[in-house]
């Protein structure tokens, strides 16, 4: 299903190019939905927004909010990021604005992390912690304003992680968590699709 | 042959006195309607109060919000208590001009719901949502418009139980819009 969403994504982009806005203190605001993949959690969905404000033609920055969902067998791992990347475009800017413009990206973001059993909601534990995040990107340019991008992050916790175990016990299972207390630096892929869109100019008109 | 020349010639006639050049840049629409849906991974039917708000920042481009409140089911299986929604996202709309407006969206999402479960203490359930919209609009003019509107949405409840949220929605009726640039000379 995921494929098909990147798709459809896909297919917003048109043929032809438009002209290239001024980039220098460019506001952007949007919307992103992120997959979760390859953590001991498992695969989840996550729902945020972000703005972007660039710093110059190759430099933009974005600072984002997700609540991501992940669902295990019999545990329910809810993380909260408020954060911040920065952007480096690989190519040049041209009049022309570009249809793809990929980028790399790294920044660092406050971590939240809410486990609950399932079948026994009353049975949670949750941490804060901090971590960074790098990786690549590219925007797809619909109109001169309106982009499609796609980017996937490695997510590194820099806090220990909580685990969370399942026992059986007369048949039923039974969640227990602990915290590690060495961190092994684990974390997450982060596949974003955001849809944003250029505001205006901060400065630089 | 002679009923369906005569419906040709009415449906034209309709269309041209309906139509006109819409200038959507700025324009804001609204609409509430009652939405059947279709879950994929199940056999409930629920159906739903869906409000939209819509706003269009250029002619090819509108930032919508979509709610939905869950009325319950049209089967007897009622899987949720609730299972209310709202979604964020972005048209695209690839006719530049004219009364006539498909349009192809994302929109993420956030579900709040509670499963139709015996258990006293069962707790509600916050779950992200991915939404693609696909719809079309027919402009009769700058305040009225016809709409269908299909979306499919992703997601999963994981308290309690896990129960998948995909499901299909269907939305259709007459939505109500106001341009908010500039005065235009209307044509009613």
């Amino acid at each position: 299903m995921i494929k098909a969403i990147f798709l459809i994504a896909l297919s917003l982009v048109p043929l032809l190019t438009a002209a290239q806005l001024p980039s220098k203190g460019m506001f952007s605001l949007g919307v992103r939905s992120t997959h979760n993949a390859f953590s001991h959690d498992g695969q989840g969905l996550g729902v945020g927004g972000q703005f972007r404000i660039q710093l110059s033609d190759r430099v933009n920055t974005e600072w984002f909010a997700d609540y991501i969902s992940i669902s295990g067998k019999h545990v329910r791992s809810n993380y909260a990021h408020i954060g911040w990347s920065v952007l480096f475009y690989l190519f040049k800017p041209q009049e022309q604005q570009r249809v793809l413009q990929p980028y790399i990206s790294a920044g660092h973001c406050f971590d939240y992390n809410k486990k609950t059993a399932i079948r026994t909601p009353e049975n949670t534990v949750d941490r804060w912690g901090s971590a960074v995040q790098g990786g690549i990107g590219t925007h797809l340019f619909v109109t001169d304003r309106f982009d499609v991008s796609i980017s996937s992050l490695y997510m590194i916790h820099l806090t220990p992680a909580i685990e969370s175990h399942t026992h059986e016990v007369n048949g039923v299972a039974q969640v227990v968590y602990h915290e590690h207390q060495l961190n092994k630096l684990e974390g997450h892929l982060l596949t974003t699709i955001s849809i944003n869109y250029k505001i205006g100019q901060l400065w630089g008109r | 042959m002679g009923k369906i020349v005569l419906f040709v010639l009415l449906s034209i006639s309709i269309q041209a006195s309906f139509s006109q050049q819409i200038k959507r840049d700025g324009l804001v629409k609204t609409y509430l309607t009652i939405s059947p849906s279709i879950m994929l991974d199940n056999s409930e039917r629920p159906f739903y109060f869906h409000g939209n708000l819509e706003g269009y920042v250029s002619e090819q481009v509108s930032i919508a919000g979509d709610g939905f409140f869950y009325l319950g089911t049209l089967n007897d299986l009622a899987i949720f208590q609730y299972n209310n929604s709202m979604f964020a996202g972005i048209n695209w709309h690839p006719d530049k001009k004219g009364s006539s407006d498909p349009y192809i969206g994302f929109q993420p999402g956030i579900a709040f719901t509670k499963l139709a479960s015996s258990a006293s203490e069962v707790k509600n359930g916050v779950n992200p949502l991915v939404s693609v919209n696909l719809g079309y609009n027919y402009f009769i003019n700058h305040y009225f418009q016809f709409f269908v509107a299909g979306k499919l949405i992703l997601g999963e409840h994981a308290v309690d139980r896990r129960q998948s949220l995909n499901a299909l929605q269907f939305s259709a009726g007459l939505g109500f819009s106001l341009p908010t640039k500039k005065p235009i000379k209307q044509n009613l």
